[in-house]
């Protein structure tokens, strides 16, 4: 619904265009501090392919710092002592073979990338499609000068398809049974890897043996989680789902959890997509929907959700950013040969296998998908252990929220309220001080569920109190109406405002 | 920032504000020269923020307290496209001022909500929900239009 507004809109008003415009910035281009401009215009234009603002850079610089800080605690994979190998071989639909050779060359430029040469031949075909499998071996490290060094493992087959009339092919060892036609060669291949920004988070205190939780949060709201970091202390996982929920509760959107089942690379105007094909584990079920989006995907459909950034060869990523310098020392013969990952806007690499919770709207993309969406948000599922009790976040928009009335503690986070004259009671999760004004509520039962009854909001931005003079509890046969006053320094005659919540069967 | 495409959106907002094409294009330029007078504010990562706050306040400047319905000149225009953006206009006018500009900048120039959140000086998501608010707002007068 809100695309139809905006198309309305965009209409409207979009459609009004300077006429002095051209005349305007001829006139003041040669002016001396329009030249002092055009290094900011000239990085963009550059970078234009991965979107991303200065702050985001800043920030990136900002993360890096950040990971070399929790690296130096952790894990440290040792230096390899050879250039990373990679055995290959080719299946094409085509038959056709491709001779490869390797290279590693180290680059510098972007300060989380790293790059090995590869070489692949561009077989001409209409609408061929490829599947192979690319495994590498490869390390993380600090190198000794501070930079961070970021490699990657992938060993899952890929599909790369192209609407046009390019394929790019890999070499693999790993034969692909689906193919009807299969030709080995072994040699070596590499693929350069460009990721402006790919880190994830952990926190010190989750079990490293368990399933931790990786917040990928939007880049207009990722500077304020490294203030949160550092400030005031907050576990980076309860920060980031705090953002997520909030981002989430104002825009209308699906919601589901699913597994990754199929990866298909292709191009769509110039620029690399990947397809994730995922089947849906879950849909998340929460009242801040329009309800014609609520029912929409349901458990055990296959989607797609469209992601920008993929593979593309190195000629086709210089024709869209001829501003860039990454490859200015190649030759023309490693250039035509090689190809690069390019994540785009991804903050991670999707794998098949892998499930993540996606914020999805439908796609208005011209590709010849079915359930084609393109996802808003797109997060790791949280799942962590506190002492033997099993916490799942990043679904507290689920009906059921399967917590230990223990766990709820003195934290920021929870309030409780009770029915003097009732066993039962409500608590409110306290959204942090930057997400002040939404109250997410949930009933507590006699033996410490909790269920999630809906959320409200104060009209004016104010905290929930921790004061139950500010709130009225009125216990309905189906339902709970929350009286709640707006206004901290309310008097007695002031009204409530309310929300009613009705509690699930 | 890429300037050719932000100056598209500043005129179309400053369009917007004072109703005058004539008037929309003085200011336009003024809000560039303005910024690219003052470099001491370049390269902080706000640039658009500012682009919109000095446009903004030449509106103001400019004292234009009402503004004049703009019909497209595109003469192959159909009637039914120009009854349609009169009507869209109409259900606009039933929104504050500042929320047809908070509209503008959001569903018209695609503009972030922590751009737009700055500039009226509130936080991201008090704007979140103000905008959610709008929309729900204009789309009732929408649906009055019959336009959805």
């Amino acid at each position: 619904m809100n695309r139809k507004i905006k198309n309305l809109l965009s209409e409207t008003y979009g459609s009004e265009m300077p006429e002095r415009k051209h005349d305007f910035l001829k006139r003041i281009s040669s002016e001396p501090v329009w030249k002092k401009l055009h290094p900011i215009e000239s990085f963009f234009s550059a970078h234009k392919t991965m979107i991303f603002p200065v702050p985001v850079i800043m920030t990136a610089v900002s993360v890096c710092l950040l990971l070399i800080l929790f690296s130096l605690g952790g894990k440290k994979s040792p230096k390899p002592e050879k250039p990373p190998e990679i055995i290959a071989e080719i299946t094409t639909s085509a038959g056709k073979s491709v001779s490869t050779s390797a290279s590693h060359k180290n680059t510098s430029g972007i300060s989380d990338s790293y790059t090995t040469a590869t070489h692949y031949d561009v077989i001409a075909s209409a609408d061929t499609t490829v599947t192979a499998s690319v495994r590498t071996t490869a390390s993380s490290e600090i190198t000794e000068s501070g930079n961070f060094e970021h490699t990657d493992v992938y060993t899952e087959p890929v599909s790369i398809t192209s609407p046009q009339s390019t394929v790019h092919s890999f070499n693999t060892t790993e034969s692909v049974s689906s193919l009807t036609k299969t030709t080995e060669t072994t040699t070596s291949v590499s693929v350069y890897y460009s990721s402006f920004f790919s880190h994830t988070y952990t926190t010190a205190d989750i079990d490293a043996d368990n399933p931790v939780f990786y917040g990928y949060p939007d880049d207009y709201i990722f500077d304020d989680i490294l203030k949160s970091q550092f400030s005031s202390g907050s576990p980076i996982y309860d920060y980031l789902l705090q953002n997520l929920v909030n981002m989430l509760l104002f825009e209308p959107s699906t919601a589901v959890e699913g597994e990754i089942t199929n990866l298909t690379y292709t191009a769509y105007e110039g620029k690399p997509w990947t397809i994730c094909e995922i089947e849906v584990t879950d849909v998340y079920h929460f009242d801040l929907c329009y309800p014609d989006n609520i029912n929409i995907i349901n458990t055990g459909d296959k989607i797609n959700i469209a992601m920008p950034g993929g593979y593309m060869s190195i000629n086709e990523y210089i024709s869209l950013n001829p501003d860039s310098t990454l490859f200015s020392d190649w030759t023309e013969e490693q250039k035509s040969s090689s190809i690069i990952y390019e994540a785009g806007s991804n903050q991670n690499k999707p794998e098949i296998g892998d499930r993540y919770a996606y914020y999805l709207e439908p796609a208005e993309l011209d590709m010849p998908y079915d359930r084609l969406y393109v996802r808003k948000l797109m997060c790791d599922i949280c799942q962590f252990n506190v002492n033997d009790d099993i916490l799942t976040s990043c679904n507290s928009f689920h009906s059921d929220f399967p917590i230990e009335k223990s766990l709820i503690s003195d934290s920021d986070c929870w309030e409780y309220f009770c029915d003097d004259n009732s066993s039962r009671c409500i608590a409110f999760r306290d959204e942090s001080s930057l997400l002040y004004g939404a109250f997410s509520c949930y009933s507590i039962s006699a033996d410490g569920k909790l269920t999630y009854l809906g959320y409200f909001t104060t009209d004016n931005g104010f905290f929930p109190f921790r004061d139950s003079k500010h709130y009225n509890l009125i216990w309905n046969e189906n339902s709970v109406t929350v009286q709640y006053h707006t206004n901290y320094n309310h008097t007695d005659n002031d009204e409530f405002s309310a929300a009613e919540l009705s509690i699930p069967e | 920032m890429k300037i050719e495409k932000e100056y598209d959106n500043i005129f179309r907002y400053v369009l917007y504000r004072t109703g005058n094409r004539y008037d929309a294009e003085d200011i336009t330029q003024e809000t560039f020269l303005k910024y690219i007078e003052h470099t001491e504010y370049h390269g902080r990562g706000n640039e658009r923020q500012l682009l919109y706050t000095i446009a903004r306040n030449l509106c103001i400047d400019r004292r234009r307290k009402e503004t004049t319905e703009i019909l497209p000149d595109d003469a192959q225009d159909r009637n039914d496209d120009i009854i349609r953006k009169i009507a869209v206009r109409q259900a606009m006018e039933h929104l504050l001022p500042e929320e047809r500009e908070i509209i503008i900048m959001r569903l018209v120039n695609g503009e972030n909500i922590s751009v737009i959140a700055k500039i009226f000086n509130t936080s991201r998501f008090t704007m979140s929900r103000r905008i959610k608010a709008i929309t729900e707002k204009l789309k009732k007068e929408l649906g009055k239009e019959e336009l959805i």
